[in-house]
Parts: structure tokens; sequence; C-alpha cells
């Protein structure tokens, strides 16, 4: 006969960073978490921290502590200190505007025009931004062992982006699509190095950001160019793997779970109900929180709401869809650990766990 | 003789080097370059049509544009001397912060097929220098792009400035952050639409709204 159980683990009772990554599998949670995949600075938390930008982005310490009000002011279970773009094309030699405080670093220019160009110096990890970068995780991991530290990734369609320019990398798209394999492969090494390096520093997950949305290419295009790859990436990176993509996705999210990303960051041009069943039961899926028009101009009441909306059309995290806009006022954003907190509380069904809702169940569109 | 129908499919397909020879041979048979203009009109007319209903995306509208971009070069000189002026002015940029101009270009193209004069002054655009092209060119509109929501703030101030300083451009902001909703509340006077087709629409319809008041 069983021993009868007199002591049980209810209401919150897990780490943020046991929580995340339980999420990021669709394991047992006590508590939707709420995340920042994406930058949430805001020129408010700069200030109350006493981290400008554009110092915090290659100084370890000020990225630290500016990334660390996610979770100390906004009650996040996760930091993710990388606010730039431009982690690994900085890295590589691409010209960087490090911009102002209120203001966003930038690639100042397109250095490359053929993929035998691009090289990885043996320095490459000596390099400013990669030095920041994996400093603030290793002063972040010693700082808060049980939140959750996410880095991040440009994978290399994106560095492409910045380093060959969009437009005349989708030109080649269209023309020669042989170039751009060769480009995709040549920038890879400099993309799987930088997630390695953040993993060794203490990140519990990377989120890898390559930029195929619909709102600039057709799903084919993923599938054709960067499906393999990620089944490689996803294999080779060396811990849990947040795919980002921006913009309309719906039609190739089947396409990301099958590249086997652990979890998809999406924003809100998709569905969260649509998303669920495109993405199945293997793929969790963190999103899709509105920037303009519902963090940056909408009022606490407002977040709170949409977050109810998205868990129950079943995310397995709450996350803002991209960078918050630098002058984004905190309130609406503490509503969202706020949400997930009381959302949680209501479907913690035996105390334990919160309960997954069918994502059938209703017509609501998040967003 | 030179083919138009020819051009006009060298275009909606990409084709520069033929597009480019086309036109080249319509100048040297003396066509009336507003004739052959508008061939290139019509077709990036249809590929307009092409991207808005997801048949093609933005690569293939991309190497369009730049066959249309290589023979309307040749054009150009041909155009100002027989006095072709385009019915409407605007000005075009991307704000301050926002290095993004994919979406910018696609427009600027867009608008000039479609019989805009468009001055494009560039990336990272402050607010104030929107202010200043307009008066410039005596601009009817001032198309704002952005692809970064945490740049709308800028383009708040861009609007409050264009409406302070008695200019009587209105504007016109597009670009995935900005919604009809989104541009009213940072005091637009229009939504440019979710792309370079809607862009022209929406450029004309403001327009009409311009001809109507005054």
């Amino acid at each position: 006969m069983p021993a009868e159980i007199t002591h049980r683990l209810t209401g919150e009772w897990m780490t943020p960073r046991r929580r995340f990554l339980s999420a990021l599998y669709r394991g047992h949670v006590d508590k939707i978490p709420a995340c920042t995949l994406s930058s949430v600075v805001t020129v408010e938390m700069m200030d109350l921290v006493n981290a400008p930008f554009p110092e915090a982005h290659l100084d370890a310490e000020l990225m630290a502590r500016l990334a660390a009000t996610a979770h100390d002011v906004l009650g996040m279970d996760t930091i993710m200190p990388v606010f730039h773009s431009q982690l690994e094309s900085a890295a590589l030699g691409g010209h960087t505007e490090w911009a102002e405080k209120d203001n966003w670093p930038s690639p100042s220019s397109f250095g490359i025009s053929d993929p035998s160009q691009v090289k990885v110096p043996p320095d490459y990890l000596q390099q400013p931004t990669m030095v920041a970068v994996t400093g603030a995780i290793r002063l972040l991991r010693q700082r808060y062992p049980d939140v959750a530290i996410v880095g991040k990734v440009y994978g290399p369609w994106s560095v492409a982006y910045q380093m060959v320019g969009i437009e005349d990398f989708l030109i080649e798209v269209a023309l020669d699509g042989d170039k751009v394999r060769r480009y995709l492969d040549a920038f890879l090494p400099a993309c799987l190095i930088s997630a390695q390096a953040q993993f060794e520093a203490g990140a519990d997950a990377i989120m890898w950001a390559d930029h195929t949305t619909g709102d600039l290419c057709r799903a084919e295009t993923y599938r054709d160019f960067l499906l393999e790859m990620h089944q490689h990436i996803t294999q080779s990176i060396g811990g849990p793997g947040i795919f980002h993509c921006c913009g309309k996705t719906i039609d190739r999210i089947h396409l990301f779970a099958e590249a086997g990303w652990d979890a998809f960051h999406f924003e809100s041009q998709v569905d969260a109900r649509e998303a669920r069943v495109a993405a199945g039961e293997r793929m969790a899926l963190i999103g899709n929180l509105n920037n303009p028009s519902l963090l940056y101009q909408g009022t606490y009441d407002d977040v709170y709401k949409v977050c109810w909306d998205l868990m129950d059309a079943g995310v397995d995290g709450l996350a803002p869809e991209g960078s918050v806009p630098l002058v984004t006022k905190k309130e609406p954003l503490q509503a969202i650990a706020a949400a997930a907190r009381d959302w949680s509380t209501l479907h913690r069904g035996d105390g334990q766990f919160v309960v997954r809702p069918d994502a059938a169940a209703s017509t609501v569109t998040a967003g | 003789m030179a083919d138009l129908k020819r051009l006009q499919l060298a275009v909606e397909v990409g084709d520069r080097e033929t597009a480019v020879e086309v036109t080249q041979q319509a100048i040297d048979e003396a066509i009336p370059p507003k004739t052959v203009l508008d061939a290139m009109t019509d077709a990036m007319g249809v590929v307009g049509q092409r991207f808005a209903t997801n048949e093609i995306y933005v690569p293939e509208m991309l190497i369009s544009a730049r066959a249309m971009k290589a023979a309307v070069a040749l054009l150009e000189p041909l155009l100002v001397g027989s006095g072709y002026v385009a019915e409407s002015v605007a000005i075009m940029g991307t704000i301050k912060g926002d290095l993004h101009d994919i979406g910018k270009n696609l427009v600027a193209l867009m608008l000039r097929a479609g019989g805009f004069t468009v001055t494009d002054i560039g990336i990272d655009v402050p607010p104030e220098r929107f202010v200043e092209a307009a008066k410039e060119s005596d601009a009817d509109i001032v198309a704002i792009s952005l692809l970064m929501s945490v740049c709308l703030d800028e383009v708040e101030q861009a609007c409050e400035l264009i409406r302070r300083s008695g200019i009587r451009a209105k504007t016109l902001v597009g670009g995935p952050p900005v919604s009809d909703e989104v541009a009213a509340a940072i005091g637009a006077d229009m939504y440019g639409g979710f792309d370079a087709v809607t862009a022209l629409q929406s450029a004309r319809e403001l327009m009409s709204r311009i001809r109507t008041a005054a």
C-alpha cells in the first residue's frame, strides 16, 4: 500500500528557471512563465539602475544590471541581456552605429557583396560585443541562480540582412539561390560559435532569429534554404533553442517545428489559437503581445486582459512580440507577470500544476 | 519596332536586361517617353496585384523594381524635356532610428509608377528633416516609413512637427508596426496600408481628400 502523502508542493513552488525550462518542453508548470526573449529595457529602466544606452551594449556590468530589471522590476521569469541585433555582425567586422540613449544600434554600412568575403576572425569571441554579452551572462548566472537566463543569436539569414543588406540579399534570393546558400554556409559558423559561447557562459536557452517572415518571403523560402540547416543547428547549439521570426508566419510554423526548435517566439500578426494548432504538441509557443498598440499605447488593464486571452489560447509562455519601444511605461509591462500569476492560480487544478486549456475552446483573437 | 508588351513582361518578371534593351529601342524609335513609362507603370500594377495576393513576395517585387528603375533611368532626361509633370509630390523617408529602406523603396517605386514625383530623403531621418524637405519641395504628402515599433515615438514627433509647422503637406505613415488605429493615435493623417500597393491606394485617397478640401 503506497504511503499517504502528507506534504504537497502547491502554489508557486517552482523557481523561475525551472518553470521556464519546463515550459520550453511543454512540461508541467506551476505558473505560465512571463518571459523576455526580446529586449524589454526602456529609458525608464536605464535611469532606474544607471545603465544607459549606448554604454550598456558594450559593458558587461551595465548590460547585466539593465537586463536584470526584467526580473527585479517587471517580475519576469527570464532575463535576456542582448538588447541589440548586432552581436554577430559587429564581431564579424560589420560597421555598427551604436546610437544614443533613446535609440537603437544599427548597421551603418553593408560591406559584403560575395560569400567569399565572409571571414570569422580568430579573435571572434574577444570582440567587444561578444565579450560584453558572455560577460553579462556570467554575471547574471552568478547573481540570479534561480532565474532563467536567455541568450540571443542572429542566425545566418538575419546576419546576411545586416552585412549584405536586406534588399541586395533578397534580390539574390530571387536570382541566385546558390549564392544565397553560400552566404548561409559562410555566416553559420559565427552564429554557432556565438550560441555555444553563451551556453558556456551560463545561458539556459538561446533565442535564435532568422527573419524569413511572410512579410518578406514565401514559406517555401524557409523550407528550401533554412529547414535542413536549422535541423542541423537544433542538434548542434548545445542546449534549448527558441526560434524567433517576425511578422506573418502561420504558414510556416509547422516547418519550424519540423526543424526541431523547442519553442517558437511569435508576433501578434499570428493568431495564437491557429499557432497552437500549427505547432502541435512538439513545439512550445511563447508570445505574442503586440508592441505598438498594446504595450506602448495600452494600459495595464489592456495588457492584463490580452494576457488572459493568450493563456486561454494555449501559449506556453507570455512575452512581448519583439523589442519594446524605449519609451514604453513599466506599468503595462508589469501586467504580464501579474496576469500569469492570476490566471495560473485559477487554472492550477490540483494546486500543483497548471491545466492546459483546450486550444479550440475559444474564438478570441489575441494581440 | 520596340515591343512595349515585351517591355511590360520584362518588368513583370524582373528581366532588367530586356527592359533596358526595349526601352533603348523605344527611345531610338522616338516613341513618346510617357507612352513607354505607361507600359512600365501598367507592369508594376500587375506586379503590385500579384504581391497583394501573395502570388509573389518581396524578392520578386524587388527584381521587377530593379528592372523598371534601370529602364526609367534611360527615360528620365526625355521625360523632363517633354514637359511631363507628375500630378502630385511626395517626400519619403524612413524615420530616425530605423535603417530599413526596403519598404520605403518599394512604396517610392509604386508612387512614381502611380504618377507621383517622389523625393526620397533616405533612412534614419530626424523628424525636423521631414518638415524641411516638405517645404523645399512644396510637397502634398510626407510619407514616413518604419519597420521597428521602437521608433513610433519619433514618427509621432514628426507628425506633430509637420502639423505645427503650418505647411500644407499631409502625413502618410506605413510599416509593419502601423495600423489605422496606431496612425490615428500618433497623429498621422492616414495609414499607408500594409504593402506598397495599398500605399499607392492610400496616397491617392489622401490626395483626393486634399483636393476636396481645397
